[in-house]
């Protein structure tokens, strides 16, 4: 008995079993090409892994990053490598999204073949670190604040300059500048984001008013989707601090700036852990809103940061940044290509001195009694991967003209007020209420 | 007679996921299928309510997430072994599945959805505001040596999920064939000629959704030792509950094969997309697939598959 089918739909299901073996068949081979194609190598080149924010929300930071790191494989290759190995520089985007880190890190690790892990940020360094500690392979976190708590890996090193007390080094010096200040301010008001760093930024400050004797009025706290803070700020205006100490992410920070000039809260000291006026287009948004306020920094272009090789890194990032498109993330550079450079600079710089390319448990003890000459200046580092010592910046935005890029390129407009060693100007103090 | 094979596949399809690491070693093909067997095990049990019942659930993420968090704190903070962490954080998202049962189910259509998205934020406050969990800072986490038989960790985890997959899907072809499925799909289709019937509506949405919630949060309480860290903002966001459902719809949703097709397929794209071309456009590549699944194939790849081969799909959500 035969069962007619339709000429049409033998049609279909023909054209159905064909595209299942084509799909079949294509994700075999591209399977078979990542699991297969890749030869280990022994002599060259050296490959560097990186797992990076290239979109999302913190493509700000990722893209630049990035962006440094490519420009010293450049440098390296042009200058013949590092000890005759050329270096690769091999990119997978996270789209800020977390749990995409580990199978991204393993892919780097088992399939790839890199020598050596970088990635960027608190939460994504996190949670490369199990993978990345079970490979024994050397991982450089760009940025971040105590990534290495959880598990105490001992060849993780963090390229920003904090230090060895990351949630107290991270703050100390905005409470150290305000203790300085004849007659010494005595209250403070916390406003922090909801956040991992927001709340370390919130712990270290703690920490860091009681060491100075400030008396904390008030203590507030916002989830991270908060846009509007009028109703809050216009809270923390009430209680009538001396200084306001905030810890906010870059939307946020911007979000508080314009309530908080909108309820017209001026106290003597305006600022604390923020991160967001570093980006350069947040501060092209702001503009003068942001003259007087104090907030941290890494690297700022002021004449006592002038570390040897930095100025003219920092015009190479610029042209390449507007070359690529980096630039629409930040087109000056200040902030994480520094140290993102430099963080490859110290491994360039520990592979040829310890000579032991391929060996990790010997480079790592080696970057771990060493110091480093960056364009970032020394780099030394504690037990648990971070900097040895602290040097955090204070700096106050001055002399600032409009709402431009322009406005804040070169020396004069973040000025440095703390520490003493490294100080460009005199704090401007109290602050002298909004403009713009 | 005809015999139920269900069984003996469900125990093939166990023993050859606990042997594969044994004979093949590439911890990348772990890492990336640990996730894939992720969505698969959530997407199956998303559509136990979901799927059967119609009851859009947007809180996938919150059962997750409290499994998540009460093994990892069971098991870093206090030392319970694994295994009993990982019962215990089933059991806890179970009950959550009662409380958010009790409170939301009397709710239909875009009400329900909507007090599920407020318990996803609900919960993910509470573990901001507690400092036991990590706040907002987050925990790390302890990892367990892996037993000899395997190499490493992930071995063992992929060995985990894929064991938690088979067992849903069963719970799931199971449900489906029996009084349980037949009466969710009732209340689906009408659930006030359901409930004339004597079909006990609340009852039946009650079970579903606690034992949808049980799976999810088994499947979350091995998300910390595939991680290393959990913090509130990864762990209940809303990307996991948008990606869940949207991989159960194009599968086909309320059938038992739909959020297997739907969630292998998408999650290998998904994971492909991510070291070939970027992540950039992952939850675009998902939207866009769905309105085109919406208007050309409300029925899902499922769907497709049974009208070019002859099998009528049961599954629709108005």
């Amino acid at each position: 008995m035969f069962v007619q089918v339709s000429r049409r739909r033998a049609v279909s299901r023909t054209v159905a079993v064909v595209a299942v073996i084509v799909i079949l068949v294509v994700a075999g081979g591209g399977y078979y090409y990542y699991t297969t194609s890749y030869v280990p190598a022994t002599t060259t080149p050296i490959k560097i892994g990186v797992v990076i924010q290239e979109s999302g929300f913190l493509a700000l930071a990722g893209v630049p990053g990035l962006t440094a790191i490519n420009i010293w494989a450049n440098d390296t290759n042009a200058a013949g490598g590092i000890s005759g190995h050329k270096v690769q520089i091999i990119a997978y985007d996270d789209a800020s999204d977390t749990s995409k880190v580990p199978a991204l890190i393993q892919k780097l690790i088992s399939v790839d073949n890199v020598d050596y892990l970088v990635t960027l940020g608190t939460v994504d360094t996190a949670a490369a670190m199990p993978v990345a500690s079970q490979s024994g392979k050397i991982l450089l976190g760009l940025f971040g604040t105590n990534a290495n708590a959880g598990i105490n890996y001992n060849k993780f090193f963090q390229a920003a300059p904090i230090g060895p007390d990351p949630n107290y080094d991270q703050v100390r010096g905005y409470f150290e500048l305000a203790a300085s200040i004849n007659p010494k301010p005595q209250t403070v008001a916390f406003v922090a984001v909801q956040n991992d760093f927001g709340q370390q930024c919130s712990i270290g400050g703690a920490k860091a008013a009681a060491v100075g004797g400030f008396r904390i009025v008030d203590n507030e706290t916002y989830p991270p989707t908060q846009t509007d803070f009028t109703s809050l700020m216009q809270k923390v205006k009430s209680t009538n601090p001396d200084i306001a100490f905030i810890c906010s992410y870059p939307s946020d920070s911007v979000g508080i700036v314009q309530a908080s000039k909108g309820v017209n809260f001026t106290p003597k000291l305006m600022g604390g852990g923020m991160i967001g006026p570093q980006f350069t287009a947040l501060e092209a948004a702001l503009g003068k809103s942001l003259q007087g306020i104090v907030t941290f920094a890494y690297w700022v272009p002021e004449p006592t940061l002038n570390f040897p090789g930095v100025n003219s890194f920092i015009l190479r990032y610029e042209a390449v940044a507007n070359a690529s498109g980096a630039a629409a993330f930040d087109p000056l550079g200040y902030l994480y290509p520094p140290y993102s450079y430099a963080a490859m600079q110290m491994l360039t710089q520990a592979i040829q001195g310890c000579n032991c390319f391929g060996n990790n448990d010997q480079l790592g003890t080696y970057i771990h009694g060493h110091t480093f000459t960056t364009i970032g200046g020394n780099m030394t580092f504690a037990a648990s991967g971070e900097w040895s010592y602290s040097r955090v910046l204070w700096i106050q935005y001055q002399n600032i003209a409009g709402a431009s890029v322009s406005a804040f390129s070169g020396p004069g407009h973040q000025v440095i007020v703390w520490p003493a060693a490294y100080k460009s100007g005199n704090l401007v103090y109290p602050f002298a209420g909004w403009s713009g | 007679m005809k015999r139920n094979l269900a069984p003996m596949y469900l125990l093939v399809s166990l023993a050859f996921g606990a042997i594969l690491p044994v004979f093949y070693k590439q911890p990348y093909f772990y890492f990336a299928s640990y996730i894939v067997l992720q969505y698969v095990a959530l997407s199956v049990a998303w559509n136990l309510l979901g799927g059967y019942g119609g009851y859009l659930n947007f809180g996938t993420s919150a059962f997750f997430g409290v499994g998540a968090y009460v093994s990892a704190y069971l098991f870093n903070s206090l030392g319970i072994p694994e295994v009993i962490a990982i019962l215990a954080a089933g059991a806890v998202s179970a009950l959550f599945g009662v409380l958010i049962g009790y409170s939301s189910l009397r709710l239909r259509g875009v009400y329900f959805a909507i007090a599920t998205l407020a318990a996803t934020t609900l919960v993910q406050s509470i573990v901001l505001n507690t400092p036991a969990l990590g706040s907002a800072v987050g925990l790390y986490i302890r990892f367990p040596a892996a037993p000899a038989i395997y190499g490493n960790l992930i071995e063992l985890l992929f060995v985990a999920m894929f064991g938690i997959s088979v067992v849903s899907i069963g719970l799931s072809y199971w449900i489906e064939n029996s009084w349980i499925g037949r009466g969710l799909m009732a209340l689906r289709d009408d659930e006030q000629a359901a409930e004339t019937l004597g079909v006990p509506t609340f009852r039946l949405k009650l079970y579903a959704n606690v034992l949808s919630g049980f799976l999810m949060g088994v499947v979350g309480s091995l998300y910390p030792l595939y991680i290393g860290y959990i913090e509130p903002y990864s762990i209940f966001d809303l990307g996991i509950s948008f990606n869940v459902f949207v991989m159960t719809f194009i599968g086909g949703i309320g059938t038992w094969q739909g959020p297997i097709i739907g969630a292998l397929v998408l999650g290998s794209i998904q994971q492909a997309a991510s070291v070939t071309v970027t992540s950039q456009y992952n939850l675009a590549v998902v939207a866009a697939a769905m309105l085109v699944f919406g208007i050309f194939s409300p029925g899902g790849l499922k769907g497709i598959f049974s009208r070019l081969f002859g099998k009528r799909s049961t599954g629709t959500v108005n």
